[in-house]
């Protein structure tokens, strides 16, 4: 990683950081980053609820329509009645 | 190996004893994870619809060659992606652009934040209204980068499950990951900064 200097190059980690990528002396400077810049540490909060969020947004109900259709198709094509 | 990759692999192995009843509690299994991700992709039930079939008779009929080195569910969403992907450089090439893309997500703009958004609690963030933006934040971004938002946060792959997924290096996830996040990131909190100014 290059050199830690602005907000911006903090900013830039977060997403890594959120992943578990980053090293541990690294991880302990954007830890002391956050603690002291209020608005760093916003975006931060904000990244992690919009990965949070992410995650429990977006249903995976398949409808029942589908679902048949998808079987029957399957059926039919894999040569199983 | 997982639970979860060995109770797979065993049901693998009947499909290719001749057990077809086994191969569809592999599609029960996989079938509404494999359709959010492929509505995600293509944003179009009916396409979505269609490569969902392509996709598992395509497991089907190449269910021998599974070498195994991956879990099932990589490589079935592997497949799924493939297809996706030819089907939008047929019929919607200017969408798999990738320069486009890079051009448009190269200067983002400088980050913001508003304590709207974090503040906000669970229950409205994912009410009907508030998932209803998240879905449109996630379908707003170019599709290289939704794929690799709705693998690593959405269905959960790692980071190098994704780069297999989609076949491409690990850093190229990351720096799409990235960007991805951040841009739903700031569009959510636009709309959470608007909502509680006109509350």
């Amino acid at each position: 990683m290059t050199e830690l200097r602005s907000c911006k190059d903090f900013c830039d980690c977060l997403s890594d950081y959120l992943d578990g990528e980053i090293e541990e002396d690294e991880c302990r400077l954007i830890e002391e980053h956050l603690d002291k810049c209020p608005p760093c540490e916003l975006i931060f909060q904000s990244l992690r609820k919009t990965v949070d969020i992410c995650g429990q947004g977006v249903s995976d109900r398949i409808p029942e329509d589908v679902r048949m259709r998808l079987k029957s198709f399957l059926r039919e094509h894999c040569g199983k009645q | 190996m997982t639970d979860k990759a060995n109770e797979d692999r065993a049901t693998i192995q009947q499909v290719l004893k001749g057990d077809y009843e086994a191969f569809e509690t592999l599609v029960e299994k996989y079938q509404g994870r494999m359709y959010r991700h492929l509505r995600k992709m293509v944003k179009d039930d009916q396409c979505a619809e269609d490569l969902l079939q392509e996709t598992f008779l395509n497991a089907y009929r190449g269910l021998e060659g599974f070498s195994g080195n991956s879990s099932f569910s990589t490589w079935l969403f592997r497949i799924a992606t493939n297809n996706a992907l030819m089907f939008l450089r047929k019929h919607r090439p200017e969408s798999v652009q990738y320069d486009d893309e890079v051009r448009d997500y190269e200067n983002p703009s400088l980050m913001t934040a508003s304590p709207e958004f974090v503040s906000t609690p669970l229950d409205i963030l994912l009410s009907e209204e508030g998932l209803r933006q998240i879905e449109e934040a996630i379908d707003s971004l170019p599709v290289l980068y939704r794929s690799v938002l709705v693998l690593r946060d959405v269905e959960g792959f790692t980071l190098e499950e994704v780069s297999i997924i989609m076949e491409t290096s690990i850093p190229a996830v990351k720096s799409r990951l990235h960007r991805a996040r951040n841009a739903v990131r700031e569009i959510l909190t636009a709309y959470y900064f608007d909502r509680e100014l006109s509350a």
